[in-house]
């Protein structure tokens, strides 16, 4: 069920693109989206397909040649510029070099929208700036200057920022580009408890599958015909579309594996259950063996008190590495 | 530690100034008692020539320095903030390269006609007016070409291309003409703080308040722009209009500066990271107050070094400017290190 007015984003028949000699360039046309409040959307697509455009649009940056985006049942392109600013706030992947702002002076940009030229911050805005402050988890370093930050560090504190202007989209491009894995994981989690807690639809585009598949509520996707489908992710795994839109070579998104040249090696049937068991088949597979239900070798992993033992034929082994060699 | 820089900000800086200022009204080639010149001050009994020496000419050139001081500091504050360069000063958009234009122009043409710009009344008006019409030309045309493009960037290299083509006709005019003139031009390109009168020095003074006034409606967008463009945008900044606020205070900062007292290099691009080095922020609405304060001090002690105390000679500021203020940089970043993240 879809409440019409759970839908905050909307696009009419949007067609995004430029401009050059008077011509219009469409680079995705026909585009209709709704997207709701409190949702974490992923937009997908290979490198060139025109995300970025697509979000530029989408965030009132740039006109569309066709169709027109609404916001919570208004224009986009028809508010003012601190309407706008009000309402939809960025995170993006440019680098900053700014060294000398302390973290608590960038997040307090967030507020320009809503203050006058004097940069004076009433009580309402600090509050606000409390609050977002707690919320992303970075009091212990609002003093410090950005340039002692980490990447991840940096990205929260830019989240942050978007988060104290206050609007009801935040829009973010490649939020994670530049992060270890563990930071990755950490800014999309802090994303979709966002959207959940918040209420406020989380649009970025990123190329981190596994992390979409696994977060998001809803994914576009972008081919590379300039084709749009859109879904939550576990349709879109299920019918195919993503192995169509990436093009994936030897990876298979229903088992969420990379899949290995099989056989050259020869069959094995594997014996045992649970992680040793997986385990087990992954390190046989990555070697070259396909792992069968009856094969001329058999290997069964034998699971004791704190220890995991392979029998092969009349050996035994205490590791994976020398199961291997032994093969 | 921030409460101790704030202390610093708040009181040693004018502190500084202000003495500065009394050194340099007691310096100079005549020798006069520092009582004697609070008397004139204070309108006690002092020689009459001391008097004028004092109301005519150190007085006048104090305030010119101060006022040089802060226009070029603040501009060149604005023009490293909107290119995102650390090696942009108040002349980046060619404001130095068309006053040159225009002087040069003045000087070089009166020969033709046989006639010497020292033998015409009001020949400094007419350089300064000269310099003032050059000056704005190439920002005019800077200007038409910031309507179209989209980028500060390429802002900045058309404000260079100008430069050069100014240089080069400059240059091609210095050919063509005697070395009385030469000569004449470049005694202009040394810069010089001395010889403004008393309405000259309103009008550079009333150039530089309203300057500084605009920069006052830019703390937020200059602030903006420390994010980049994009993000400045996404926070409500009209980048036009900013842009356009930013060259016509520039214009008025640097472009009074150079019709009044010739090119004057190197304080513009050097006070902002002296400041930002001194008080470890980029932050517009600590910087600006930082910048004032510093390009005065600055100015002020280049102008002190020109005159060699104790003698008669004075040495070309715009000389003075960079022997003195390049050292100091290098200083502070040797001590600080970690310059490259102090830059914005």
């Amino acid at each position: 069920m879809e409440l019409i007015e759970d839908i905050l984003l909307k696009t009419n028949q949007l067609s995004v693109g430029y401009t050059q000699k008077r011509k219009p360039l469409p680079i995705l046309s026909g585009i209709n989206l709704s997207l709701k409040r409190g949702e974490l959307v992923c937009l997908m697509g290979q490198n060139g397909v025109g995300k970025s455009t697509l979000l530029r649009t989408l965030s009132g940056v740039q006109t569309p040649l066709e169709g027109y985006v609404e916001l919570d049942g208004e224009n986009i392109h028809q508010l003012s510029r601190i309407e706008t600013a009000k309402r939809i706030s960025l995170v993006l992947t440019e680098r900053l070099n700014a060294g000398n702002l302390t973290v608590y002076e960038v997040v307090a940009m967030g507020r320009y929208p809503y203050i006058g030229l004097d940069i004076r911050l009433s009580n309402e805005d600090l509050d606000k700036l409390d609050e977002v402050i707690e919320l992303v988890g970075i009091r212990t370093i609002v003093e410090k200057p950005i340039y002692q930050l980490s990447d991840g560090q940096l990205q929260k504190v830019m989240i942050a920022r978007a988060l104290a202007q206050n609007g009801e989209i935040i829009v973010l491009d490649e939020p994670t580009a530049h992060l270890d894995l563990n930071n990755r994981v950490s800014v999309i989690r802090l994303l979709k408890s966002l959207a959940t807690t918040t209420g406020k639809l989380v649009l970025m585009a990123t190329h981190e599958l596994d992390l979409a598949l696994q977060t998001a509520d809803r994914l576009i996707l972008v081919d590379q015909k300039g084709g749009l489908s859109e879904g939550i992710p576990e349709d879109l795994v299920l019918n195919g579309t993503l192995d169509k839109v990436f093009d994936l070579k030897g990876f298979d998104l229903k088992t969420g594996k990379y899949q290995h040249e099989s056989g050259t090696l020869g069959d094995i049937q594997l014996i045992g259950d649970g992680y040793s068991y997986l385990w087990t088949k992954n390190a046989l597979e990555r070697v070259g063996f396909s792992v069968v239900d009856n094969g001329e070798r058999s290997i069964e992993v034998m699971v004791g008190d704190n220890v995991i033992k392979w029998q092969y034929g009349k050996k035994y082994v205490t590791s994976i590495r020398d199961l291997i060699d032994l093969l | 530690m921030n409460k101790q820089i704030d202390w610093m900000r708040r009181m040693l800086l004018p502190l500084v100034t202000l003495l500065f200022l009394v050194i340099n009204i007691s310096l100079g080639s005549v020798p006069i008692p520092f009582s004697s010149i609070i008397d004139v001050f204070i309108g006690g009994d002092v020689k009459d020539s001391w008097e004028l020496i004092i109301w005519h000419f150190r007085l006048p050139k104090a305030l010119t320095a101060l006022l040089v001081g802060v226009a070029l500091s603040v501009s060149g504050l604005q023009m490293q903030t909107l290119f995102r360069n650390p090696l942009a000063g108040p002349f980046v958009l060619g404001i130095s390269s068309g006053a040159s234009l225009g002087v040069a122009l003045v000087i070089f043409s009166f020969s033709i006609f046989g006639i010497t710009l020292s033998q015409i009344v009001g020949g400094s008006w007419l350089m300064i007016i000269a310099a003032s019409l050059g000056a704005s030309l190439v920002l005019l045309v800077v200007l038409l070409a910031a309507q179209r493009v989209k980028d500060s960037m390429s802002l900045l290299i058309v404000g260079l291309m100008f430069g050069s083509i100014t240089g080069a006709i400059v240059s091609v005019m210095q050919f063509y003409s005697s070395d009385e003139q030469i000569q004449m031009f470049l005694i202009w390109t040394f810069g010089s703080l001395g010889g403004l009168a008393w309405d000259e020095l309103y009008v550079l003074g009333g150039m530089v308040v309203v300057g500084l006034s605009l920069n006052l409606l830019l703390l937020k967008p200059l602030n903006a722009l420390l994010l980049g463009e994009r993000y400045a945008q996404s926070m409500g900044v009209n980048l036009k209009l900013t842009r356009w606020l930013i060259i016509i205070s520039t214009s008025l900062l640097a472009g009074g500066v150079t019709a009044f007292c010739g090119p004057i290099a190197f304080v513009g691009l050097a006070v902002p990271h002296m400041a930002r080095l001194l008080f470890t922020t980029s932050n517009h609405v600590k910087l600006l107050p930082a910048v004032i304060w510093i390009g005065a001090i600055v100015m002020l002690f280049c102008d002190i070094v020109a005159q060699l105390p104790g003698s008669e000679q004075v040495l070309p500021i715009n000389a003075m400017t960079s022997l003195i203020g390049a050292p100091i940089v290098i200083w502070i970043i040797v001590r600080k290190r970690n310059m490259n993240n102090q830059l914005s």
